[in-house]
């Protein structure tokens, strides 16, 4: 139980209209700053572009999980968007995402942030995860199925 | 004698793109508690990795309390700690390293480099020119060895 307890149904957005890696992780962001979660939103998404920049987050299984430690966060920020479509993403397999995890923590804030990255794309490779989320009809639908993968 | 007549200039250096499996393979064969210079394109100090931070890959959130006590039984259970491979690309430098650090000028004196060290407790820092350009690691055995140097017993 780690990503679920930062993880929340505001945060999650069950159908991205971007269809690219810059424009997928506006939206999300946007949420997340709609929420009050970010300090700067455009210097939130500047730093997850050029981290993204020096090294593609998306793993391969359709799965991106952009991230940066910045300060436009304070403390540990974690955003959800799917596509069913796929967002292009630039993945290490060449192939687009469905499922986007965009995290974002201060820069202090390495621990629990490296562990929750850790414990997020182990879940991602359990292929029942990942349908699951696809075929999720709800934000809390995704919270429920994070819940039950976790335990 | 000043900083840049005792430092090791063979470092290995890191850029902030490089993958977390890159590194590690890099420093493998290093002898002894490695500080990881990070540079950019002209060579500048930008960011240092400790051995701390990798342990935060693999080490439990609960056990910030205990981040400053090495080898408690609460660092045991990182290698519990299930990691999936693809971690080591997922994670790159830029994600581990420490933006504020310590480092040293190249042209202070060895003995305020051995008491800037000593405040600070640390046994060895990148040393780095006016520029801010990386030209070396000083460790506290090279301060020492110099020691015995300037007193002619080697």
């Amino acid at each position: 139980m780690i990503v679920s307890d930062y993880l929340k149904e505001k945060f999650c957005l069950m159908e991205l209209k971007s269809e690219d890696k810059a424009g997928s992780i506006k939206e999300i962001a946007e949420v997340l700053a709609k929420e009050n979660k970010i300090q700067d939103k455009e210097a939130f998404i500047d730093d997850v572009l050029e981290r993204e920049e020096l090294g593609s987050t998306g793993i391969g299984n359709n799965v991106g999980i952009p991230h940066a430690r910045t300060n436009a966060v304070k403390g540990f920020v974690i955003g959800f968007g799917r596509s069913i479509k796929g967002v292009e993403f630039k993945s290490l397999d060449g192939e687009k995402v469905n499922l986007v995890f965009l995290m974002g923590a201060d820069p202090a804030e390495l621990n629990l942030y490296l562990r929750i990255l850790a414990e997020l794309s182990k879940l991602l490779m359990d292929e029942a995860f990942r349908k699951a989320l696809i075929e999720a009809d709800s934000p809390s639908d995704v919270i429920g199925i994070i819940k039950k993968y976790e335990n | 004698m000043q900083v840049k007549d005792a430092l090791k200039m063979e470092v290995i250096k890191v850029k902030r793109s490089l993958t977390l499996r890159g590194m590690l393979k890099l420093y493998k064969d290093f002898h002894s508690h490695p500080v990881i210079p990070v540079v950019d394109k002209e060579d500048k100090l930008i960011g240092v990795v400790y051995p701390e931070n990798l342990l935060d890959i693999i080490r439990p959130p609960q056990a910030k309390l205990f981040r400053n006590i090495p080898f408690t039984e609460v660092d045991e259970s990182a290698f519990d700690l299930e990691v999936i491979p693809s971690m080591g690309e997922l994670i790159i430098v830029d994600d581990i390293m420490n933006k504020s650090f310590l480092s040293l000028k190249e042209d202070i004196s060895l003995n305020d480099a051995y008491k800037f060290m000593h405040l600070h407790n640390k046994d060895r820092l990148p040393v780095v020119d006016s520029q801010g350009k990386l030209v070396g690691i000083l460790g506290i055995f090279d301060i020492v060895w110099n020691m015995f140097k300037i007193k002619k017993i080697v």
